[in-house]
This record gives structure tokens, C-alpha cells and sequence, in this order.
């Protein structure tokens, strides 16, 4: 087994649009990434839409989250959509100096014997309130292919905060 | 080859029975902490995480729950709970501390476990949430309602970024 670094992004000062891996090596079984991410705007910007090798309007997606936030706990899903949706992962301006975080594996991401690459993830956004605090766990496949770049993008299209950041690692099992 | 980006810091084996497990003078060379637990103890399947030795009231977090249905709690303390078993049978979790060492962000925690009942949990969370102070990590305890039991495992790895 092995478990290494491919690539980390650490957002400056100004911020960024978007969080982005490309040219991932093929030669292990799964990948691995932490994320932690906070949005600039002063509303909760909770989610981000995570497209892959470079697809914006293809239709290979499809996943199924369980969330809970406030009083509320539900189970989304979708299939044939364009982005995974990782849903709670990311904090909000209006509360300091806090970060939403994510662990997202992506196994059989090469697409060996013609097989889906499989999505998990499990997150949460983080909040200065007990009820602000949001919950999501999820499952899904991508349809296309190898996966050999992805990125994220937040669900409001506002700009990712300066020290937010994502470390993508590659898992060899033998 | 590219260098190992997960080394095993520590690793502990309950015997005596204790009450407490910790992990202290954690060295801040890594970029995020994993803890692996395969444990169980007499009692409840919650197990209390403080970091710092900081028992003052600085922990939030929402827990999701996989059992017969899905539910979902929040809870903020002077501790961070996680599920790892219930009482007569062994349980796992694995938690993550993310960017533990930095002085510039409130550490996320995330743990995700369950127990031979088939109950899951995921958790997120934060530590230092309320006290205007942001403080790297460097001491882990875990302890139960009831005594550990003995062969129970806990293994602190260091994750490099």
C-alpha cells in the first residue's frame, strides 16, 4: 500500500473562482482529497458543483446524498446531470474564520475493466451556530470515463477564500 | 518514488482497562491528523475527543445518523462525540483533523464510524469555535462513559501535505 501527495492548492489573498486538479496520474487505484473551503460572500454558500475532466453540460453524473441541517435531515438525488453536488461543505463569510470540510475518495477512478468510477464523500459545513451546521454524506458514479481532471466551483458562483485548501492524494492498494 | 504521505505517529493497545486514551506532544510536521479507532468499551457507543486538553465549552458539531432511518443532531460542549461501538461488540471510526497545526483557520474535525449493530454515523464539527482564539493542535483524549476495554485500538497518523 501507498499513499501519496499528487498536488496541493492553497488559496491566496483575493481568492479564487474555482479549485482545480488536472493531469491526475493514472497509475494508482483510488484517489483521495481533503478539502477545506470557505466562501467570500456573506450568505452561506454551503454547496459546490464538482465538474470532471472538463465537462460542463455532458450528462455522466449521477449521485444520491443524505444532509442534515437545522431540523432537517433529507436524501437527494440525481441522475444524468452534469456536476456532483457536494452538498455542505463549505463555510460561510458571515461566520469568522471558519471552514466547511470534505473527504471525497474516488475509487477506480482510471475505469479499469470498463467499470464507473465510484464517487464518496462526506462533509460538512462549519458554523458559529449549533443549527447553521450542515451534515451531508454521499455516493455517486461518473459515466465518462477515467477521471483525469475535476474542479469545483461554488454553488453561488462566488470566489473561494484566501487559506482554503485541497490535497489530492493517490492510494495504491498492493 | 514520490515520499509516503501517511505515517503512523502512534499507536495505542487498551489493557488494564483504562478511561482515557490520549495522545500527547503530537509534532506539527504534517498537514492533517488521522485517527483510526477499533474499540469498544461496557457501555454507551458514544466516545468524547477533546483537543488541547481544552475542556471548556468549544466544540460544535451535527452528527448524521444511518440506523432504521436517517436522522440528524447538533450538539455544541466541552468535547466532540463520536460513534465507534456499542457496548458488547467492537466498533470503527476514522477521523480527520484538518490543517491541525495552522494558526489561521478553526480546526475542522470530521469522523465517520459505526458499530456491529449497523448504526452509522458521520460527524462534522468544529473545536475552538467560540473563544476568538485560533490554536493549533498538538494533544488528542479519547474516553468513554465506562472503562475502555482491553484490545481496544487507537492509531494517530500524520498526513502530509
Amino acid at each position: 500500500m501507498s499513499f501519496e501527495l499528487v498536488e496541493k492548492i492553497e488559496v491566496g489573498s483575493g481568492g479564487v473562482s474555482q479549485i482545480e486538479f488536472t493531469g491526475i496520474p493514472q497509475d494508482a487505484d483510488e484517489l483521495v482529497v481533503f478539502f477545506s473551503l470557505r466562501g467570500v460572500t456573506a450568505t452561506n454558500a454551503y454547496g459546490s458543483f464538482m465538474y470532471f475532466n472538463g465537462e460542463t453540460s455532458s450528462a455522466n453524473v449521477d449521485y444520491r446524498i443524505g444532509y442534515g441541517v437545522n431540523d432537517l435531515e433529507n436524501v437527494t438525488y440525481a441522475a444524468d446531470a452534469n456536476y456532483y453536488n457536494l452538498l455542505g461543505i463549505q463555510g460561510g463569510a458571515n461566520y469568522d474564520d471558519t471552514f466547511g470540510s470534505c473527504i471525497l475518495n474516488f475509487k477506480n477512478y482510471t475505469a479499469s475493466n470498463s467499470d464507473d468510477p465510484v464517487i464518496i464523500h462526506q462533509g460538512g459545513a462549519s458554523a458559529e451556530t449549533a443549527s447553521g451546521q450542515y451534515c451531508s454524506y454521499g455516493i455517486g458514479n461518473y459515466k465518462g470515463g477515467a477521471i483525469s481532471s475535476f474542479k469545483i466551483v461554488t454553488s453561488n458562483a462566488s470566489n473561494y477564500a484566501q487559506y482554503s485548501t485541497a490535497h489530492l492524494y493517490k492510494l495504491t492498494y498492493a | 518514488m514520490a515520499e509516503p504521505a501517511l505515517e503512523l505517529i502512534g499507536t495505542y493497545v487498551a489493557s488494564g482497562s483504562p478511561s482515557s486514551v490520549s495522545f500527547t506532544s503530537i509534532p506539527a510536521d504534517y498537514k492533517h491528523l488521522r485517527l483510526e479507532l477499533w474499540c469498544s468499551s461496557l457501555a454507551a457507543r458514544t466516545w468524547y475527543v477533546t483537543l488541547n486538553n481544552d475542556t471548556a465549552y468549544v466544540y460544535i458539531f451535527r452528527s448524521l445518523l444511518f440506523s432504521t432511518s436517517l436522522s440528524n443532531s447538533n450538539s455544541t460542549g466541552s468535547n466532540f462525540g463520536v460513534y465507534a461501538h456499542r457496548s458488547g461488540g467492537n466498533g470503527g471510526t476514522t477521523i480527520d483533523i484538518k490543517n491541525y497545526a495552522d494558526t489561521v483557520t478553526y480546526k475542522n474535525i470530521s469522523a465517520r464510524g459505526g458499530d456491529y449493530g449497523g448504526n452509522g454515523v458521520h460527524t462534522e464539527g468544529m473545536y475552538d469555535y467560540n473563544e476568538g482564539t485560533i490554536t493549533a493542535v498538538n494533544r488528542v483524549d479519547f474516553s468513554a462513559t465506562t472503562a475502555i476495554n482491553d484490545g481496544s485500538t487507537f492509531a494517530l497518523f500524520g498526513v502530509k501535505g
